[in-house]
């Protein structure tokens, strides 16, 4: 669904993303994995246009995102929603105003059918229709995330794109959130690539996790061939996991 | 110490973000809606500093000149005086100072707030350009707003030029206005105007620009605030001496 060929970004010098090539099939759980600054969020802007890699090609469906402009994006945009690391809901509006927001500029919808999808984009994260006249600034930081899941989820996307979605979470609502993205990724059919720190999570939901070191992929398969894995950095991340279960 | 290199640089950077904000206001227009709001919100947020930056502008002018011009026995051009020198150079300068800490920091922090928690990335992933959205009514508004503060600011300092004429130099409200025709040109008030619309410009490019050009963290929100406030003075300043400049060779040409 997604393939990514010979990825390479760099800014002032410094190389971010150094040859990366995977792909992501369709309906799949993909992990990217990775210590802070090893380029993971970079590679998730690229794959919406809202960067353009140096070179390498980026093919969804088998068109590369990487030669089109802004209008073009727009049909990627449809197709590809993307979960920010902060919730990135707008302060000055309501949650109702925050969800309709995709929906009335990519997808035209009436009001009624506006009205319908963010009803029923709240209930797939778990939020009751009282806050729908509420402020971000009025809701936790945990719920802040959730609409933000279902602004995205409202446009129904194909492939959900997840930017560190439990940072900044306590460990109740991480789990809640790591479900929701296995609930939803299995519920609809929806292809999630996520980039986290997370390694426990992603061998409980992913099908695929790919470990990024400066810039390089070290590490990539199924989660028993990563666990498998005699890589520093990901034998590290094993430890991790063993030492949160004990 | 800024070098002339980079200085150029940024002035090249500021007009390929203007040619942006045109083409995109030409192919796209600005939602009526948002731009009302914005100027509703930039008069609302300044308009209580304006009217007393105004009142004591035209009060310090007043004083000033009573201290000076008593020594001629010449108080009856005390009106004139105080009320050209507002007009021409310093209400228009001052209150753009004010404007400039006030409107210009505000909107930087604010737009530099939305580019670091990814709200302008988000409006471009949900179908958006965040020009057209946020930037564009910010810029109109601003000007807008900013230019009718400016002119309403000089007003008040009129007014409390007028006031401190009264109290503070003992000259009748009467005395005060008479001699002001024969101080106060149509080319100073024209002056004015122009330099009230200017001045609201370089506000409205100057905090959109480092406002949508932040990058990083909560410290360069910071930093943009501050780039904000010192080239927009700065600028003003610059731009102050030029026009008056320009003025007083043409005057001295043709009149």
């Amino acid at each position: 669904m997604i393939k990514y060929t010979n990825i390479k970004k760099s800014f002032s010098g410094r190389t971010v993303l150094n040859d990366i090539s995977f792909s992501v099939a369709e309906g799949e759980i993909v992990f990217i994995l990775g210590t802070s600054g090893t380029g993971k969020s970079v590679l998730l802007k690229n794959t919406v246009g809202l960067m353009k890699p140096d070179s390498g090609e980026i093919l969804f469906q088998g068109t590369d995102i990487v030669q089109l402009n802004e209008e073009q994006l727009l049909e990627i945009r449809k197709q590809c929603g993307m979960i920010f690391q902060h919730p990135a809901l707008f302060d000055s509006l309501t949650v109702r105003e925050n969800l309709a927001f995709g929906l009335k500029r990519l997808k035209k919808l009436n009001d009624d059918d506006i009205e319908q999808l963010i009803k029923q984009s709240l209930e797939d994260v778990n939020l009751s229709l009282d806050i729908l006249e509420k402020k971000p600034s009025e809701i936790s930081y945990g719920m802040q995330k959730r609409v933000s899941i279902a602004r995205t989820l409202a446009i129904h996307p194909q492939v959900l794109l997840f930017d560190e979605p439990t940072t900044g979470l306590d460990p109740v609502t991480t789990t809640a959130i790591n479900q929701l993205i296995y609930t939803l990724s299995r519920k609809h059919k929806i292809t999630s690539i996520v980039v986290s720190h997370d390694m426990g999570c992603a061998i409980d939901i992913a099908d695929k996790i790919i470990v990024l070191d400066k810039g390089n992929i070290i590490e990539q398969g199924s989660v028993t061939e990563v666990q498998k894995s005699q890589v520093p950095l990901v034998k590290d991340f094993m430890l991790e996991v063993s030492n949160d279960i004990s | 110490m800024i070098s002339a290199k980079n200085w150029i640089q940024e002035m090249g950077l500021y007009l390929i973000y203007m040619e942006e904000l045109f083409s995109t206001w030409r192919k796209h227009g600005v939602s009526k809606k948002l731009l009302v709001e914005q100027i509703w919100k930039v008069f609302a947020q300044s308009f209580t500093t304006t009217t007393m930056s105004g009142v004591f502008v035209g009060g310090i002018m007043t004083v000033q000149f009573t201290m000076q011009i008593q020594m001629f026995g010449a108080h009856g051009y005390l009106g004139g005086l105080s009320t050209s020198s507002v007009v021409r150079e310093v209400g228009p300068l001052l209150i753009a100072f004010m404007l400039s800490g006030k409107v210009g920091a505000y909107t930087s922090a604010e737009l530099g707030s939305m580019k670091i928690t990814e709200q302008i990335d988000a409006i471009r992933c949900l179908g958006a350009n965040p020009i057209t959205e946020i930037i564009l009514p910010r810029f109109i508004g601003i000007i807008v707003a900013s230019f009718f503060l400016l002119v309403y600011g000089v007003l008040f300092a009129f007014l409390g030029g007028l006031l401190m004429g009264y109290l503070f130099s003992g000259i009748s409200f009467d005395e005060y206005i008479r001699n002001i025709p024969q101080l106060l040109t149509g080319i100073s008030i024209a002056g004015g105007v122009i330099k009230a619309f200017s001045f609201a410009f370089v506000i409205a490019v100057l905090c959109t620009y480092y406002g949508y050009n932040t990058s990083g963290g909560a410290k360069n929100v910071g930093l943009a605030v501050v780039k904000t406030s010192v080239s927009t003075m700065l600028i003003i300043v610059i731009m102050d001496w030029f026009r008056s400049l320009l003025l007083e060779t043409w005057q001295g040409l043709f009149l």
